[in-house]
């Protein structure tokens, strides 16, 4: 068969796919020749110049507080400044992964004197690529720390992956990944950690004009296939915010992991004006365990403060620090007040080990064991079968000490 | 102990009376040749610990032609050492280039993992610095990164390769950058639709290699086919050094064709295929032959299995001591490595299989096959029958015949199965719907230049996705443009996937047992249906295909159930109808609806019948392309089919789609399977009699067009073949074996009579071809 015959079936097949997906065939204005055209967008007044054929940028300055900042090494290792700080953020054509997925628009943003700098890189059609990714390698060359959310593992790989392809070299020295922060200081708090929810939430920040992610490629693509713009000034609106509100966002994880133990007190923070001051939102808990790994000893005093407050997460994390730090007296005390007080099941099974192994007290061991047999929890089956077969061990172990004696 | 049973079979009157052929293949002495002196000393060692001390011919022969830097295609019987042929090439390479890469590739991923063990046994034997690792679905995360940065050999399947691999090759420079070689094991599964899908993979591969600057040599292996070299030359699109000649040595081999002893000698019924093949297994196992049996479904295998130990369990002998295992899909893949060990290091005696073990698995040597039923193919029957046979010892296979008339006529004529080549395989890599789906895949992971050689072969096809708006064509280049996955949506086998788990509740618990793909549930785990694994009785409690799970309990009940299995056909849309050759044909979409509506509670032992259930499930449904040919009063072919007799025209229809089977995938380039043919005498849309030949593939994939664009030379070529086909009556090559429409129409009288009644069918249908295709000239 020719293959313009099996063409022709093809197409009639295509035609009634797509009617019954949509009810209608596919308009056919998806044509090449049409040259993108969107001369009052990109306009010199909105800040664009034409850097290369395919290729657009601007430039544009913010006064932020950032310069005047000093990072908390858990954010900027030692070694580096702030001027290493590259924040980014990339549009791309897809959500997956893949070789097929392609960077149009990138956010780029810097420190520079005492304010913010943002540079916008925008690729108008595909045969620009490597011209694009040698405005984006002039910038990202510059600096040495990136800053992104999720770009660890999203944006890194789709950039990385460009380069591939266009044979060019480039590599992201050192990470830093705010979605990682987020999820740690908030994640208990709020709804979720998606970058709007965060802005809303913690930064306060409103935005007027903006597309959701999702409809973002969409949006491109077909400025691609019909020339006309379509909704994409907010696609670059979009954008610009993401770099910024990153800016942002670093400013105040910053200044909670460098206010150390001199965090206020919740209850303090509930008097303020704006209820929504950050520091006061974040996770305690999760932000004492963080410090504790790093030796911080003022990790304990944020746990003990959220354990009093009620959470129990907290008096875990601070016991299995003891544990692990050989303060068995800190820690049997926690458990006991975990076990009596709260019916903690991860305190008493704690105690019935300590009791068990290290004072070798099978009595009192079993007494815990006990203990929370008495409580009359339930349990999962795993757990009760644990129980049940150190209890038998520990009867065991009582009743050959009974009969020896 | 073999050499004594075939001696006493030889005289057993009884075994004898229903021995329809009895071939004895003489032994073949090995051809050998000695290590090449430049094989690094660590593989050696490695080898010659396994007790090879020589290769056999067509080892050293591929191991030369693979170092002169060709292609090349082995095909050589099961146990032939196939693996060694191109392990030894490659790590030789491997050790000799630090950076060389080999990628591995096997239909399933059950040969994967079998392949990965027998390399590290040669790996961990020396010291030799290769890493291997298997990159499939199982593969965990935290390895991934391994595997591509550090894998000198990586192990993986066509479908990893196609949605996993070559969209994420960006992961992989260091892999494709120095890839050398690529082994396709199992070369004779890539045929039809998947065979297609298969060489358009290749070409993305081998796009992606050379824009990494790499230029990988190929390395196929086939089971027996009919045209293993030019089946490997179209999937790799390279010219393919064909190495057929078998070096190593087989013992003697027995192959019996037997024929179950009448029960109802006037109606023709036999005994049954189940029944019998359990009853030969049991007897050779008791005289410690080590058995493999063969089973058409994966019911029968649990019963064979089950009938065997059943018959053993009452011996109080030594012989209760035999462990006979089933194999199937759908067993977990810790069930099926037990089992493969168990095989090998001789613990389990006997296994009862579909054919899930037919392709290389290794499962060490057996000394007899029972192949229960035709498997439905020549290639296939080799195949299995050679998973029996040790290099130095004899072996035999028994061929149990069902009723069917195929079975029968391959009893009958001996010669037609020993006389013919295995079956061939075609691909169709321009088949459009499969050429365009991949080309999206292909434009996705690289720009295609027009400069490039498949841009130029296929431009009209990017045009056409250009002018879908999934790619765009700018400065003469295609760049995707689509915010797609492609690879994610175009699957490159017809089984969809999504697996239905099997869970046992007997008692609270909730132990995974096993798993079926969903139309097969449909058919086998229906509510109360039993479901026999490895022996054990389970029935279902309920089928839950929302969220794919199937809960079942043990039971002890004396019977096993089979469902009622009906296939309707639903006109949705015609496209168009034309008149060509005298005939009408329409081609359009069709509903093609399988469901299970009852089922019968079939007593073990005695198979009898006692009792019936409703099944109530959705039809499995497939949306497809057909295409219709329709003989309307009047038109030559309506005129024609109307001057046979009426008693004729039934079985004329029957014939004429049997013959279209065998015929039309010669001109589609398809595999047999990859089409559904459905004949009507009396159809209800068309109102004529209609033959429907569809796409066995959900949505179609170019084969019903296909069709109608051959359709006269197809026709052309069906009486061609009836009229030169040497057989009397009819044979599976042709119009089918003589007995099928004494089967399905007429139970009055025999089978002699009833073929008396209506004369030789092989002649009717060529005359009504003839008569119809004559006037067209």
């Amino acid at each position: 068969m020719s293959l313009e015959k099996r063409l022709r079936y093809l197409e009639r097949a295509w035609q009634q796919r797509l009617e019954q997906q949509q009810g209608q065939p596919e308009g056919r204005d998806a044509r090449r020749d049409t040259v993108p055209r969107s001369e009052h967008l990109f306009a010199p007044q909105q800040g664009w110049e034409q850097v290369g054929r395919y290729t657009l940028r601007r430039q544009l300055q913010f006064p932020s507080s950032l310069a005047k900042t000093g990072i908390s090494e858990f954010l900027l290792p030692s070694g580096y400044t702030s001027e290493d700080l590259l924040f980014f953020d990339t549009e791309t054509t897809g959500l997956s992964g893949g070789a097929g997925n392609s960077i149009f628009l990138m956010g780029m943003a810097w420190i520079e004197g005492d304010g913010l700098n943002v540079e916008q890189v925008f690729l108008q059609d595909f045969p620009g690529e490597v011209e694009f990714l040698s405005r984006l390698a002039e910038r990202l060359n510059r600096h040495r720390v990136f800053v992104s959310y999720n770009g660890r593992a999203f944006d890194a790989h789709v950039l990385r992956t460009r380069f591939v392809l266009n044979r060019m070299s480039f590599d992201l020295e050192h990470q830093t990944d705010l979605l990682y922060w987020s999820r740690r200081l908030w994640r208990r708090v709020l709804p979720d950690c998606s970058l709007a929810t965060i802005e809303r939430e913690i930064l306060g920040i409103r935005r007027e004009l903006d597309v959701a992610g999702f409809e973002v490629p969409g949006i491109y693509l077909e400025y691609l296939r019909s020339g006309s713009p379509g909704r994409l000034d907010a696609v670059l609106e979009h954008n610009l915010q993401d770099v910024r509100t990153l800016a942002e966002l670093l400013i105040v994880v910053n200044s909670i992991l460098s206010a150390g133990n001199t965090i206020p007190a919740a209850e303090a923070g509930a008097t303020e004006a704006g209820a929504a001051a950050p520091s006061h939102r974040a996770d305690r808990t999760a932000l004492g365990s963080f410090f504790l790994s790093r030796d911080e000893r003022w990790g304990i005093d944020l746990l003990k403060e959220s354990f009093s407050a009620g959470d129990d997460g907290a008096g875990r994390a601070l016991s299995l620090y003891y544990k692990r730090a050989g303060a068995w007296e800190e820690a049997v005390d926690l458990w006991k007040r975990m076990a009596l007080k709260r019916r903690s099941l991860f305190a008493a099974v704690e105690l019935a080990k300590y009791f068990e192994h290290r004072e070798r007290n099978a009595a009192l061991a079993l007494e815990w064991v006990q203990t929370i047999l008495s409580w009359r929890l339930p349990l999962d089956r795993r757990i009760r079968v644990e129980l049940n077969h150190r209890r038998r061990r520990l009867m065991k172990k009582l009743g050959r000490r009974v009969s020896k004696s | 102990m073999l050499e004594e049973v075939i001696q006493s079979l030889r005289t057993d009157r009884r075994f004898m009376s229903s021995v329809a052929h009895w071939e004895v293949i003489p032994p073949r002495k090995g051809r050998y040749e000695d290590f090449p002196a430049e094989i690094d000393g660590r593989i050696l060692a490695a080898v010659r610990a396994k007790g090879i001390e020589r290769l056999f011919s067509h080892q050293g022969q591929a191991y030369a032609e693979v170092r002169r830097g060709n292609n090349i295609v082995v095909v050589t019987p099961t146990a032939s050492g196939k693996t060694l042929a191109y392990n030894l090439p490659v790590l030789q390479t491997l050790i000799e280039q630090p950076q060389a890469k080999a990628m591995y590739m096997f239909p399933t991923k059950a040969l994967s993992q079998d392949q990965q063990s027998e390399l590290n046994e040669i790996l961990l034997g020396g010291e030799i610095p290769v890493r291997i690792f298997t990159y499939d679905g199982d593969t965990p995360r935290s390895i991934r990164i391994s595997v591509r940065e550090e894998g000198r050999v990586v192990i993986t399947n066509p479908d990893m390769l196609h949605t996993g691999v070559l969209p994420n090759h960006t992961k992989w420079i260091k892999f494709f950058q120095s890839l050398r070689f690529i082994v396709i094991d199992e070369i004779h599964t890539y045929r039809g639709v998947f065979g297609s899908h298969m060489t358009n993979l290749i070409r993305r591969l081998k796009r992606i290699c050379a824009f990494y600057g790499a230029k990988p040599q190929f390395i196929c292996c086939s089971a027996t086919i009919g045209n293993p070299q030019g089946l490997a030359e179209k999937i790799v699109e390279e010219p393919v050094t064909l190495i057929a000649e078998n070096g190593a040595p087989a013992g003697e081999r027995h192959f019996v064709f037997y024929n179950p002893p009448l029960v109802d000698a006037v109606q023709g019924i036999r005994r049954g295929v189940v029944k019998e093949s359990q009853r030969l297994a049991t007897n050779l196992l008791k005289a410690k032959v080590k058995t493999i049996v063969f089973a058409r479904s994966r019911l029968r295998s649990e019963l064979i299995a089950g009938y065997i130990r059943e018959s053993l369990k009452n011996l109080y002998t030594d012989d209760s001591r035999i462990t006979v295992a089933s194999y199937r899909g759908g067993y977990l893949p810790n069930e099926r490595r037990k089992i493969e060990r168990g095989l090998r290091s001789g613990e389990i005696q006997g296994v009862v299989s579909t054919n899930a073990l037919e392709l290389g698995i290794d499962i060490g040597g057996l000394d007899a096959s029972i192949l229960a039923g035709f498997p439905g193919t020549i290639a296939s029957t080799w195949q299995q029958a050679g998973r029996a046979g040790r290099r130095a010892s004899v072996s035999l296979s028994i061929l149990v015949a069902s009723a069917s008339p195929i079975d029968q006529y391959i009893l009958r004529h001996p010669e037609y199965f020993f006389g013919s080549s295995p079956e061939s395989g075609w691909v169709d890599p321009d088949n459009i719907y499969i050429l365009s789906d991949q080309l999206k895949c292909a434009v996705f992971e690289l720009p295609f230049d027009e400069a490039e050689e498949l841009a130029q072969s296929y431009r009209e096809v990017l045009d056409y996705l250009e002018e879908h708006g999934v790619i765009r064509y700018t400065e003469g280049k295609w760049f995707w443009s689509d915010r797609s996955y492609p690879a994610e949506k175009v699957s490159l086998r017809s089984s969809a996937p999504g697996n239905i788990v099997i869970v046992d509740t007997t008692q609270g618990r909730q132990t995974v047992i096993g798993e079926m793909d969903k139309p097969s549930a449909k058919l086998l785990l229906y509510d109360e249906a039993i479901y026999i694994h490895q022996g054990d009785q389970y029935i279902v409690k309920k089928l839950d295909l929302e969220n794919q799970r199937c809960y079942v309990e043990d039971t002890a009940d004396n019977y096993y159930t089979d469902s009622i299995v009906k296939t309707d056909i639903k006109v949705l849309e015609q496209d168009s109808r034309e008149t060509l050759s005298g005939m009408d044909a329409v081609i359009g979409d069709i509903l093609v609806r399988t469901q299970a509506t009852k089922f019968k509670k079939l007593k073990f032992g005695t198979h009898e019948n006692i009792g019936y259930g409703e099944i109530d499930l959705p039809p499995e449904e497939m949306h497809t392309r057909s295409v219709v040919l329709l003989f309307v009063a009047g038109s030559d072919a309506g005129r024609a089919f109307a001057r046979q007799s009426e008693l004729e025209q039934p079985i004329i229809m029957q014939r004429l789609g049997t013959l279209i089977r065998n015929i039309a995938p010669v001109f589609l380039l398809c595999d047999p399977r990859d089409l559904g043919v459905s004949e009507r005498l009396k159809d209800t849309v068309f109102h004529c009699p209609a033959l429907y030949v569809y796409d066995n593939y959900p949505g179609g994939t170019g084969l019903s067009e296909g069709f109608l664009e051959n359709a006269v030379a197809i026709l052309r070529g069906a009486l061609e073949l009836v009229t030169e086909c040497s057989c009397a009556q009819g044979c599976p090559s042709c119009i089918g074996p003589v007995g099928a429409e004494t089967m399905g129409a007429a139970a009055a009288g025999s089978e002699e009579a009833a073929r008396n009644r209506l004369g030789n069918p092989k002649e009717s249908i060529r005359a009504f071809l003839a008569s119809w295709l004559g006037k067209t000239e």
